[in-house]
């Protein structure tokens, strides 16, 4: 009936999945990376500069963003699988569990991290901006129209696209949990 | 030492027919039963390294399965049904365990029952199907991840209305 049992299926299937598996060891392993360099250049380059100009605050904004490339560098080292990965091998009412977990409208742990990575890099810029009054609130009121403008947008993908999963797993791990 | 390709084959090659068992209860349409059939493949692949031997292959398997198709049949979450197509033997377990040879169910009251099976809400599909697989209460517990008491309850519960219905309400 199902026509897997062919060879040369099941050998392609295998290389697809040895590739898959090779790709993202590879693509993670590329941003590490590129955090932790951030993360040096910026310390680097905010220890000569406060070195040369003794500005503390301008140094804390460097600091500011080295944080931020250092928690994006743990995420990415510690809680990747929890982006896109559901562990189907879990007995069906943990997978569902988990699997809403994914739809929720802040889906995992991991949102914590990346709204502090958001929010260290504010900071960062906050910092920077330190001083003239004007950069200032420009920075300020830029970054308050992107989060009004990001939540919207994201609030309305999540209702037409994740909410409908969301609400259909639960039903189906209430289903399961009920006593009848 | 065996290399993660030999053992995803040997796994293949020993559970091939209970991976068909599964898709065939959650769609009839070929199509999909290969998508399906690939993608329990693929996951089984993906959860190769994290199996521990915890529990029987078997039931890896066939968590693996179910999981798969109902998550491949979510995605589309208004359409999320399982069709349930079986011999009429198989289907006799849902009411006759004990006394197969005797009874002879008639052609028609087969197809009431299919057509009965297939109103059933999704979780309750979802243990009739593992039950016509012929697995045990134990088995199920420990797929469906709920305790052994209540499945029982659940698949009686499930008979009893299935009974009601096709009696219209006269059993006892």
């Amino acid at each position: 009936m199902i026509n897997i049992s062919d060879e040369n299926n099941m050998q392609r299937l295998i290389g697809r999945l040895e590739a898959e598996d090779k790709r993202n060891a590879s693509i993670f392993k590329t941003f590490r990376i590129l955090f932790l360099i951030f993360a040096v250049v910026y310390l680097f380059f905010g220890s000569i500069q406060f070195y040369m100009d003794l500005q503390i605050i301008n140094f804390l904004g460097y600091v500011s963003y080295t944080i931020a490339f250092c928690i994006a560098f743990f995420l990415m080292d510690k809680h990747v699988n929890m982006f896109d990965r559901v562990d189907y091998s879990m007995p069906t009412l943990l997978m569902l569990k988990q699997a809403r977990l994914r739809y929720r409208i802040f889906p995992s742990r991991a949102t914590g991290l990346i709204i502090a990575v958001f929010l260290f890099l504010c900071l960062g810029q906050v910092l920077q901006t330190w001083g003239s009054i004007e950069r200032f609130t420009y920075t300020m009121i830029s970054v308050a129209v992107g989060l009004v403008i990001g939540l919207i947008i994201g609030c309305g993908i999540w209702v037409i696209r994740d909410k409908p999963l969301y609400d259909k797993f639960g039903e189906l791990i209430h289903d399961l949990e009920s006593n009848r | 030492m065996q290399t993660k390709e030999e053992r995803f084959n040997a796994i293949i090659a020993d559970n091939r027919e209970r991976i068909n068992g599964i898709c065939r209860y959650y769609t009839s349409n070929c199509e999909d039963q290969k998508d399906i059939f690939q993608e329990v493949l693929v996951n089984i692949w993906k959860s190769l390294d994290s199996f521990r031997g915890d529990s029987a292959i078997s039931t890896w398997i066939y968590r693996i399965a179910v999981n798969t198709s109902l998550s491949f049949k979510g995605k589309s979450a208004k359409n999320l049904t399982i069709t349930i197509n079986s011999d009429s033997q198989i289907l006799n377990q849902v009411f006759y365990e004990d006394e197969a040879k005797e009874k002879q169910i008639q052609e028609h009251h087969i197809e009431m029952l299919q057509s009965e099976l297939n109103t059933l809400s999704v979780i309750d599909k979802l243990l009739i199907s593992l039950m016509l697989e012929g697995l045990s209460m134990k088995e199920i517990a420990d797929i469906v991840g709920i305790t052994e008491p209540n499945v029982k309850v659940k698949i009686h519960r499930i008979k009893q209305e299935l009974k009601s219905k096709l009696t219209g309400g006269c059993h006892d």
